[in-house]
């Protein structure tokens, strides 16, 4: 880890105050160049994590809060006539930028949730038959609102599959409520943020984190975690090579951010909730909370 | 103790489960005030569990052990032996709960109550014994995986494994038992509770002693005989000889004079006697033995001898002939024979006077003669003879009787006639083993005959009883007896269902006792015969049971491999181990599935002072493990093997 990750980690924690944990997992799942669902009930600080995020990453930043009658054009943007050239010119929609925040993501009709969906697998948005792509790099923070609220449109597996990771912020600890409470309104904090991170530490970064060790012992636990979940009769399936493959990066990138150069199971232990929590569907329940991913932890031996 | 660490309470009623169970059998021996004094300190401790309370101090649960012994010592006089033992360990057992605060303890318990267990078999060794062991083991073994497994509840997987382990462990528990060299001597033996009621023979005789033994189908000894055996009429085998009446019971005479010389004639036999342990150092030996194994000695009376008491089966080779001569009979030992009470039996006495003007050998006669035509009946329950004359009330008023009766009477009457008589206690007759071409010998044969000395032909075996049942003598026991008589059950020709039935789980408790009760080295021997091997020492033996002991070691071996084949350990692995059980003896357990980096932040955070060299460790041992560092591998073994917590 660089000082000046050091320096963003040190101003994302004095905004969003007493989650240290849940600001490295965002962090690493950004340095893992993965897309990053926030669930939780609303007010807990979801958006400013997101809006934060941006700002300290010194990423060029756009926000769309989903709701039930937006359309995909909202999103992706028009062409509309140019009388001055007679010709259709596109307008860019909120989707061209660096760091897009899909707020309430559960709330906007299916139709609209693919055409962002397709936007984070692929990379671009094709309008008119012409295809545009997206800045480098490009990252969605979405947030969601837990499913038994009303009025919401819950993410299919498929697509909760292109998230890297899902996390939870869960309520402030007492003293963090109480800073928060007695300290300046959280609005101004975030005007002042200050970029902390230029576009190229940022590549060095991902660049450093794929040198990260994986030692054999570590590939063998992180199979025996996937090879537990697919036998499990509480699953109604296990783990997908695309969920491992993001589990190894992710742990990757935490183990850089705790400044090693290898890998050990404390890491993939610290990232396993995040990364696997979405993607498990508890057999006749439906998603799996994250205890589950917990207690399946505590039943695979570490090799 | 500051801050016991609290037991969880689930395993804690598995383990009281599992321990109450072990020690039933004992506890059930005991008076119920006892047990439950025994018992007390258990539930005591169940109690402090549920109140969340430290447990008593030392002194008190030593001074509740003093206590429980002075109860077991005022009980049974004593603190060892088969009662004496077990209640003490009993009483341990309990009084451990009081200082069980750890899992090691827990364990520790688990493994007492195993032995307690075991314990069981001094009380009955009864299928249902075995039964009800095996299922106490399962549920000590459960709570143990229980315990094993860390979080502490007792869950069904537990049960399972437990059934699973137990049944694998089934084959090399049976190949144990019919394989492992069984020790013929001494070393371990089941104590015995006090004086027993032994039967067999015994050193006098009185009217019920024999009739006693007919219902006693032990067997007493065997006999494998080289060349050809003798006549079932001459099978005598000659025990103490009595020569001394006070009335009522015929007993021996100490003597320490040396034996008479004798010239023995008629058929030779040799033959092997296979003592079964009884109380004395009588060597049965056919009617007359003339060569007998070192050690061995006959007394004036020519009574066989072993050197000490048999303690053990013991094999002598014993020649005997069927007639001898005395040369030099000793004057006052005849006169002792003619010795009789003053006064006693006057109906007898003056019928044996009535004969006293015939040659030695026609008195003899005569008495037989009496015997023979004076109504007497052969019976095991003949009736209470109650006057003083006992004598004259079986010869003339109940003419009922079993051998002791007719051969005192006899022995009685040719001393009054002037003949030196004596009784002769012992064993008439064997029964025929087809299966391994030998016989055997009952307490059941137990018999009595009389001996009369003619002069010119020195002493001379006369059987009374042949006079009145010769079927006793030629065909054995069971035809010569009258359809009332006391008889084992299975004797009497029934064919009613139960009978059968009783017949059916007779024959199965007899193959228990035969095959697993009474496996012993013989026993073993004749399984391996069977398969084959001579002698615990022979190479084919060696070569079996290397042979067995390498086929379980490599199936051992190849499951291993097959299970854990990834799990090679290298070098860091094993110090990375060793770490992790230096920590457990401190009291530091890694929780299932626990990463090592927390688990040695919990360590260090458990054992402050020792946290740089834990936090040294890990670092190490995650670098080599990990990291793929060879030089921090190096200095992990180092590190661990300084670390002493």
């Amino acid at each position: 880890m660089t000082p000046s990750f050091a320096a963003a980690i040190d101003q994302l924690n004095s905004i969003i105050l007493g989650k240290p944990r849940q600001i490295r997992l965002a962090l690493a799942c950004l340095l893992a160049q993965g897309h990053l669902l926030l669930e939780d009930l609303p007010g807990v600080g979801k958006t400013t994590l997101a809006h934060a995020l941006a700002g300290t990453l010194g990423l060029q930043f756009q926000r769309v809060q989903f709701t039930s009658d937006l359309l995909p054009a909202d999103l992706v943007g028009v062409s509309i006539y140019a009388r001055d050239s007679d010709t259709f010119r596109f307008h860019h929609g909120p989707v061209f930028s660096q760091v897009l925040l899909a707020d309430e993501i559960n709330r906007a009709p299916p139709k609209t949730q693919s055409a962002l969906l397709e936007a984070m697998e692929e990379y671009q948005v094709t309008v008119d038959g012409k295809t545009h792509p997206l800045p480098e790099p490009f990252f969605v923070i979405a947030t969601q609102n837990p499913q038994y609220q009303i009025g919401t449109f819950p993410l299919p597996e498929s697509q909760l599959d292109r998230f890297l990771m899902r996390l939870e912020l869960g309520y402030p600890s007492v003293q963090a409520e109480r800073a928060l409470l007695a300290g300046e309104d959280r609005r101004d904090t975030l005007a002042h943020l200050k970029p902390c991170l230029t576009a190229a530490e940022m590549q060095q970064a991902q660049q450093a984190i794929k040198q990260v060790k994986l030692a054999p012992a570590l590939l063998d636990y992180i199979q025996a975690l996937a090879a537990a979940t697919r036998s499990s009769e509480r699953f109604s399936y296990g783990l997908s090579p695309r969920a491992l493959l993001g589990l190894v990066s992710v742990t990757r990138a935490w183990a850089w951010l705790e400044n090693r150069d290898f890998a050990i199971p404390d890491d993939v232990q610290a990232v396993f909730p995040g990364v696997a929590g979405h993607r498990l569907q508890l057999r006749g329940r439906g998603q799996a909370d994250p205890r589950v991913a917990q207690e399946l932890l505590a039943s695979v031996a570490i090799p | 103790m500051k801050n016991p660490p609290v037991l969880p309470r689930g395993p804690l009623y598995g383990l009281v489960a599992a321990v109450i169970a072990s020690l039933l059998p004992a506890l059930i021996q005991l008076p119920v005030w006892h047990a439950a004094l025994i018992i007390l300190p258990v539930f005591w401790r169940l109690r402090l569990a549920a109140q969340r309370k430290a447990l008593p101090h030392w002194s008190l649960r030593f001074g509740y052990a003093c206590f429980l012994f002075v109860l077991v010592f005022v009980q049974y006089h004593s603190l060892v032996g088969r009662q004496g033992g077990v209640a003490v360990l009993t009483s341990l057992i309990a009084v451990k709960f009081l200082e069980t605060a750890t899992r090691r303890d827990a364990r520790v318990l688990s493994l007492l109550a195993c032995f307690a267990c075991s314990t069981g078999f001094l009380v009955s060794q009864s299928v249902a014994m075995l039964v009800y062991s095996i299922a106490v083991l399962a549920l000590i073994m459960t709570q143990l995986t229980a315990w094993h497994r860390g979080d502490g509840k007792l869950q069904a997987a537990d049960a399972r494994k437990t059934g699973r382990m137990l049944l694998e462990a089934l084959p090399v528990a049976l190949i144990l038992f019919v394989l492992f060299p069984r020790l013929n001597g001494p070393l371990w033996h089941m104590p015995d509770s006090g004086p027993s009621a032994h039967t067999g023979l015994s050193e006098d005789m009185t009217p019920g002693s024999m009739s006693d033994l007919t219902l006693d189908d032990t067997v007493a000894f065997r006999v494998d005989f080289e060349g050809k055996p003798p006549p079932r009429t001459s099978m005598y085998w000659r025990g103490p000889v009595l020569e001394y009446f006070d009335g009522l019971t015929w007993t021996q005479r100490p003597d320490p004079s040396p034996p008479p010389g004798i010239v023995p004639s008629g058929p030779r036999w040799r033959y092997t006697v296979t003592l079964e342990p009884n109380q004395h150092n009588w060597l049965m030996a056919l009617d007359l033995p003339v060569e007998l194994p070192d050690g061995a000695h006959v007394n004036n009376a020519m009574q066989a001898f072993t050197r000490g008491p048999i303690t053990q089966r013991q094999r002598f080779s014993v020649t005997s002939q069927s007639s001898w001569r005395v040369l030099d009979a000793n004057p006052r030992e005849l006169q002792a024979d003619l010795r009789l009470p003053a006064e006693i039996n006057p109906r007898a006495r003056q019928l044996a006077a009535s004969w006293s003007n015939l040659p030695p050998a026609q008195r003899v006669a005569a008495a037989m003669q009496f015997l023979r035509t004076g109504g007497f009946q052969y019976t095991l329950s003949p009736p209470l003879l109650e006057s003083r004359d006992k004598v004259d009330e079986l010869l003339f008023s109940s003419r009922a009787g079993f051998c002791e009766h007719y051969s005192g009477a006899f022995t009685f009457l040719m001393r009054a006639a002037g003949v030196p008589a004596r009784v002769v206690t012992g064993y008439l007759g064997a029964e025929y083993n087809r299966n391994g071409d030998y016989y055997i010998v009952r307490q059941a044969f137990a018999h009595a005959w009389s001996e009369v000395w003619l002069p010119g032909q020195g002493w001379q075996r006369i059987d009374p009883t042949s006079a009145i049942a010769p079927d006793r003598i030629s065909r054995g026991l069971a035809q010569s007896l009258r359809q009332t008589d006391r008889l084992p059950a299975l004797v009497r020709d029934d064919n009613t269902a139960i009978s059968q039935l009783r017949l059916r789980w007779d024959a199965a408790m007899h193959g228990w006792d035969k095959w697993v009760i009474g496996y012993d080295a013989r026993r073993q021997m004749q399984v391996l015969n069977q398969l084959g091997i001579e002698s615990l020492l022979s190479p084919q033996f060696v070569i079996w049971l290397l042979g067995a002991a390498l086929a379980m070691l490599l199936i051992y071996l190849l499951s291993l491999r097959g299970a854990t084949q990834r799990r090679v350990l290298d070098a860091q692995q094993k110090a990375w181990r060793l770490f992790v059980r230096r920590l457990a003896r401190a009291g530091v357990t890694p929780h299932a599935g626990e990463p090592p980096q927390r688990f040695a932040q919990r360590a260090a955070n458990a054992l402050p002072l020792h946290r740089a060299h834990i936090d040294r460790i890990a670092n190490l041992y995650l670098a080599a493990h990990y990291g793929q560092d060879a030089a921090a591998a190096q200095r992990l073994l180092q590190s661990v093997r300084g670390f002493r917590p």
